[in-house]
């Protein structure tokens, strides 16, 4: 038994209305004036765990490029830059999203989220089909990289 | 001068937690309550009194009955006499990311750029009392405008004029106190002149590449990170405790273990950071990191590291430094197994850390001493007061026995029954 908490409303550029913003249990009280511009979502059936798993945004990892020719050595830093994992593709992280994902939820997702009748694996699913990873808003962040080799650390 | 603005983050929810029905009179920013309070309160809760449902938010703790209050732009209050009944007394948010998201709407600040509404944000942060839930969400903080007087300032209220109970840890990982336990990389900090002080921040995740403070999103400048507990717990490959990125930080009294790869690293940053009395220890790589110029290390314990304790040149000014390796800068460091010297931690155990100092420690009295070198810092991770021409190497002041001042609850500096 979970709540969602989205945004209402789009507050601050890179936002948008929709976007998840925290995931508790269903015996915390989320009121007032914090919660005032939020919209709590209902899920009943998974975990919080569960739910935190299922709107988790895509694996952010960094790749470095050397600065000195194949083989040589150099006193220089790599440059590193962020990607992200899109299935098999890593692509630039150009633009950060402000918060991870976004649920599109419309009426009859809300009552299915929130009625106990629903199977788990089910209320999981439509999470996931609902889930919008924010990264993929902006072209920026499409660009492909090939990579030539990955190092594990710097 | 910036007007503070408080507002409280609590796992529990935004519950009430006020005890008894108390009524609420208020005189210059000064409320008094009718009923002696007793939860766990302070800093940032708002009080919700009257038919109108006005709301105060706590700005200090003067007694169980008395507060000072603010108003959610951190004005003075209007006088309220006579009494009036508290409908309750709330956490504001649940999460620090809801806090993060909902700060600068138009129920508080209602304002990004925080040098425009001329405040200062105090994000209070209070544990779980109810079942110790850790606040599970991951944090970024970026987005605001901010100067070296109007920043957002992140940290747990320690007893005194802050809470009724202290939110703190203990200097080691503490049951009952305020802490960010996540599976992604835990806080990542945009904002510049943002302070984090006093947090639990621990990542429990197998996945590589995680992170407990990661500044290289944004790069911000001026970034405080003080007296926190940076905990890797079953982290994957390149899990790093600390990443800097932009110029001009300070990182001190932290406690950080458990990483896969490097404790912290300043490899990206612009240099002109400063790293004070930390103790990094046993992290998979490197314990301290660094490759930037201007950049000063000064009585930290880096000990145990996979790879090497400190890696990347000896900043200048560095120095009373402790590794095991011989790689401390500076030609006051101790190099523990060349020097046969060990710096006696606690414990060291696997989910038992402790990273006191214990009375046998070599790092007792071989540091440099804040009248000596003014970059030392007055407080250590407890709260304890570092004095003199030397003091101690890391984190911790070794004391021998009793409570910290600092980090007493006021209740028990004026002898009352907590």
């Amino acid at each position: 038994m979970a709540q969602i908490v989205l945004l209402d409303k789009s507050l601050r550029a890179g936002e948008n209305a929709g976007d998840v913003i925290s995931v508790h249990g269903d015996d915390v009280e989320l009121s007032g004036a914090g919660y005032a511009l939020a919209r709590i979502v209902q899920v009943k059936g998974p975990t919080v765990e569960e739910v935190r798993a299922a709107l988790l945004g895509p694996e952010i990892r960094p790749i470095w490029r050397s600065k000195a020719p194949a083989n040589e050595w150099t006193t220089e830093q790599p440059e590193e830059k962020p990607v992200w994992i899109d299935g098999e593709d890593k692509k630039f992280l150009e633009k950060p999203p402000r918060h991870a994902v976004n649920l599109a939820l419309s009426a009859e997702d809300l009552t299915a989220l929130a009625d106990a009748k629903t199977d788990k694996a089910a209320t999981l699913a439509l999470l996931a089909a609902r889930k919008i990873e924010n990264v993929r808003r902006e072209i920026a962040n499409d660009t492909k990289v090939t990579l030539a080799t990955i190092a594990d650390a710097k | 001068m910036p007007s503070n603005v408080y507002y409280s983050v609590s796992p529990y929810g935004t519950g009430d937690v006020k005890t008894g029905s108390p009524t609420i009179e208020i005189a210059a920013g000064v409320a008094t309550l009718s009923v002696a309070q007793t939860g766990n309160i302070g800093v940032g809760c708002c009080i919700d009194f009257g038919a109108g449902n006005t709301l105060i938010y706590i700005a200090a703790v003067n007694s169980a009955t008395s507060f000072d209050v603010v108003t959610a732009t951190g004005g003075t209050p209007s006088n309220v006499s006579p009494a009036e009944t508290v409908n309750s007394i709330h956490h504001e948010y649940a999460s620090l990311n809801a806090a993060e998201a909902g700060y600068t709407d138009a129920n508080h600040v209602n304002n990004t750029d925080l040098t425009t509404a001329d405040v200062l944000v105090n994000l209070a942060c209070y544990y779980d009392h109810d079942d110790d839930t850790a606040d599970g969400t991951a944090v970024t903080l970026d987005g605001a405008t901010t100067d070296s007087t109007r920043y957002v300032r992140i940290y747990t209220p320690q007893g005194g004029t802050e809470s009724i109970n202290d939110q703190r840890h203990e200097g080691k990982w503490t049951a009952s106190r305020y802490a960010l336990d996540v599976t992604a990389t835990v806080l990542d900090l945009g904002d510049d002149y943002a302070e984090v002080v006093g947090l639990q921040i621990r990542c429990t995740s197998a996945s590589t590449y995680r992170k407990g403070i990661y500044l290289r999103t944004s790069a911000p400048d001026n970034v405080t990170i003080d007296r926190n507990l940076v905990v890797g717990n079953g982290v994957g490959g390149a899990s790093e405790g600390i990443v800097l990125d932009g110029s001009g930080h300070t990182v001190s009294n932290n406690v950080i273990y458990g990483w896969n790869g490097y404790g912290c690293q300043g490899y990206y940053d612009d240099g002109n950071c400063l790293f004070a009395n930390n103790t990094l220890y046993a992290n998979g790589v490197y314990g301290l990191l660094l490759d930037s110029s201007g950049s000063k290390v000064v009585n930290t314990i880096a000990y145990g590291h996979g790879t090497k304790d400190f890696y990347g040149g000896e900043p200048a000014g560095s120095d009373y430094n402790f590794s095991e390796d011989d790689t401390a800068p500076g030609a006051n460091s101790i190099h523990g197994a060349s020097d046969s010297k060990t710096p006696d931690f606690v414990d060291t155990g696997s989910g038992t850390e402790d990273f006191h100092l214990q009375s046998t420690s070599d790092a007792i009295g071989t540091g440099v001493g804040p009248s000596s070198d003014s970059d030392v810092p007055t407080l250590d991770i407890d709260g304890d007061t570092r004095s003199g021409a030397t003091t101690d190497i890391g984190a911790d002041l070794y004391v021998a026995a009793g409570p910290s001042g600092a980090n007493t609850p006021w209740h028990l500096l004026c002898g009352r029954a907590a």
